[in-house]
């Protein structure tokens, strides 16, 4: 189950937050969260067990359709299911009476073990993919270009009854396993210490995993000693650049620092035995940068993961880019992917320790499959170019000085 | 398969296979799931290829008898494969056998070559084991509370 950063709450982690999904949730306070996952969630419960596709899943189809592996199958995963043996692991799965119990209404009286917190959009970083929902530095600046006419409503994470909801949820939840937590930035969002502090005072902390995902910007002692205290910490580390290109997609960062942090963060991790990620979200500015991440995740056994292929804004889809741009850096991929052993087996569980490197040429087999099949979507340049420029000139950047190599295909387009 | 009530409409099983094979002339007996499958002297090579229940807990035994070290030295029975539905269990884990012989004999291995018992055992529904023993992560079992709302 999710809560979306404006308090929202999702049937899953994984299901779109962007434009497509038309229907409101409840906010969290608004109604219990547990009534949402038990009740409310009935339909979708209802609508998936007679085999429905929903819309809220479009971007795990596009992630299967490409090759890459999708937050369906993850979370298929953590009930015993796989897409390979779908009817036999799903009859052998200790969900299967669950699943039957709810066929009639769709409702159920379990509790959710597995959770996605956006905590806000308190953020430090105003990243040119992001949304003012996601970052309150780029809701800020979109408000005073006029790319928006209102800002996002407050975080719900300052509303403290509703942390305070959630929070004597998962502590009654004796089964819980997983939380993870994203921002806005993470560590800079106080409700993320209040929900850490709550847990430690239970027993069962030593039973969940964390994850959290930072930009690399941020460094908190404090956090890092209360995250030793639970059993495991998955930690996501936001990088779409080894380069400068970096800090202009995460503007406003510091590429020298970034790195330097990435690399006390895995140290770290390897201290205290975490499963350290660098959490990309590739972008047409981004794409060609794709390979050294891969690189680098290569040489420091350190797992990649995309979450998907970037829907919203659909300006910054890598499909954007002209054919042959796209083909020369698949071309470059697939020439370093030739050098490596790749198993045809796939890697569902990408936080195995073991199949970090399996993990990582499956997701690069994955952008490769996308860069050379993806439609078409150049008629976006123009659109993509305009918010570039209206970009720059608040910030008093040039998008040309980090891509040089663009400058034809962007002037051509009206930059 | 389309719908969750399909499934349910759907006779599931398991499909083993499991090969034997002889060196020598091995006084052999094996057993699946309690049931003697084959018992005496192993001439040839022996498969038996058999649906099993999908939720089933599952039990190959594979015992070497009456073996005299002194005069039939090379004699023994090589479980060459063991398969649940295609995925193979032998050679890759092998390990996870249990193997009880009278020469004390611990390490891994399919080649029954002592006096003993060669014994794998699934204890609990096979894609749930499966799911553990290929190191898929967590498989989350059904939780409530009742006090909340």
């Amino acid at each position: 189950m999710k809560i979306a950063s404006n308090g929202q709450m999702k049937f899953c982690r994984w299901s779109s937050v962007t434009g497509r999904v038309t229907q409101d949730s409840p906010v969290i306070g608004d109604i219990h969260p547990l009534t949402f996952f038990q009740k409310n969630m009935s339909s979708t419960r209802q609508a998936m067990l007679d085999g429905q596709s929903l819309p809220e899943c479009n971007d795990c189809d596009v992630m299967e359709k490409y090759g890459k592996v999708s937050g369906r199958q993850k979370q298929l995963l953590k009930t015993g299911i796989t897409v390979k043996d779908f009817a036999k692991s799903c009859a052998s799965s200790p969900f299967v009476s669950e699943f039957e119990k709810s066929l009639q209404q769709g409702q159920t009286d379990l509790v959710p073990l597995d959770w996605q917190i956006d905590l806000g959009n308190h953020c430090n970083s105003a990243c040119v993919m992001c949304a003012p929902a996601s970052s309150s530095r780029l809701a800020s600046e979109f408000y005073r270009i006029g790319l928006i006419d209102k800002l996002p409503v407050l975080n719900w994470t300052e509303d403290s009854s509703r942390v305070d909801l959630l929070i004597d949820l998962l502590c009654k939840t004796s089964g819980l396993a997983y939380l993870h937590f994203v921002g806005g930035e993470t560590l800079i969002t106080p409700g993320f210490k209040k929900i850490l502090r709550a847990l430690m005072k239970h027993d069962f902390r030593q039973n969940i995993t964390v994850g959290l995902t930072t930009n690399l910007t941020v460094w908190d002692a404090e956090i890092n000693q209360m995250l030793c205290e639970f059993k495991q910490i998955h930690l996501g580390m936001s990088i779409d650049s080894m380069t400068q290109v970096n800090d202009y997609v995460r503007y406003p960062s510091d590429i020298q620092s970034v790195t330097a942090l990435m690399n006390r963060w895995i140290e770290l991790s390897r201290a205290q035995n975490w499963i350290p990620t660098i959490r990309t979200t590739p972008t047409a500015l981004t794409a060609g940068e794709l390979l050294d991440i891969y690189k680098f995740a290569s040489t420091n056994q350190v797992g990649v993961e995309s979450c998907n292929f970037l829907d919203e804004p659909q300006i910054l889809r890598m499909s954007v880019l002209p054919l042959n741009i796209r083909k020369k850096i698949s071309d470059q991929i697939k020439h370093w992917l030739q050098d490596q052993k790749i198993d045809a087996k796939a890697v569902i569980n990408i936080r195995d320790p073991n199949h970090v490197q399996q993990s990582i040429l499956q997701d690069a087999v994955s952008y490769v499959n996308y860069l050379e099949n993806s439609p078409d979507e150049t008629h976006l340049l123009p659109a993509m170019v305009q918010y570039l420029k209206k970009l720059d000139q608040s910030r008093g950047n040039c998008v040309l000085n980090y891509l040089p190599e663009y400058e034809e295909i962007f002037r051509s387009a009206g930059y | 398969m389309k719908k969750f009530s399909d499934l349910l409409a759907t006779d599931l099983h398991l499909d083993l296979v499991l090969t034997a094979e002889p060196v020598g002339v091995p006084d052999v007996e094996i057993w699946l799931n309690q049931q003697l499958i084959h018992q005496g002297q192993l001439l040839n090579s022996f498969t038996v290829s058999t649906p099993l229940p999908l939720l089933s807990e599952i039990s190959v035994s594979v015992k070497l008898k009456n073996k005299f070290y002194s005069l039939e030295s090379e004699t023994a029975v090589v479980v060459t494969k063991l398969s649940i539905d295609r995925f193979d269990l032998v050679p890759r884990f092998t390990h996870l056998a249990q193997y009880t012989n009278d020469h004390d004999f611990k390490d891994p291995t399919s080649y029954v070559g002592f006096n003993g018992e060669w014994k794998f055992k699934v204890s609990k529904p096979f894609y749930q084991w499966q799911h553990e023993i290929t190191g898929q992560g967590w498989l989350f079992q059904p939780c409530r509370i009742t006090d909340i709302l």
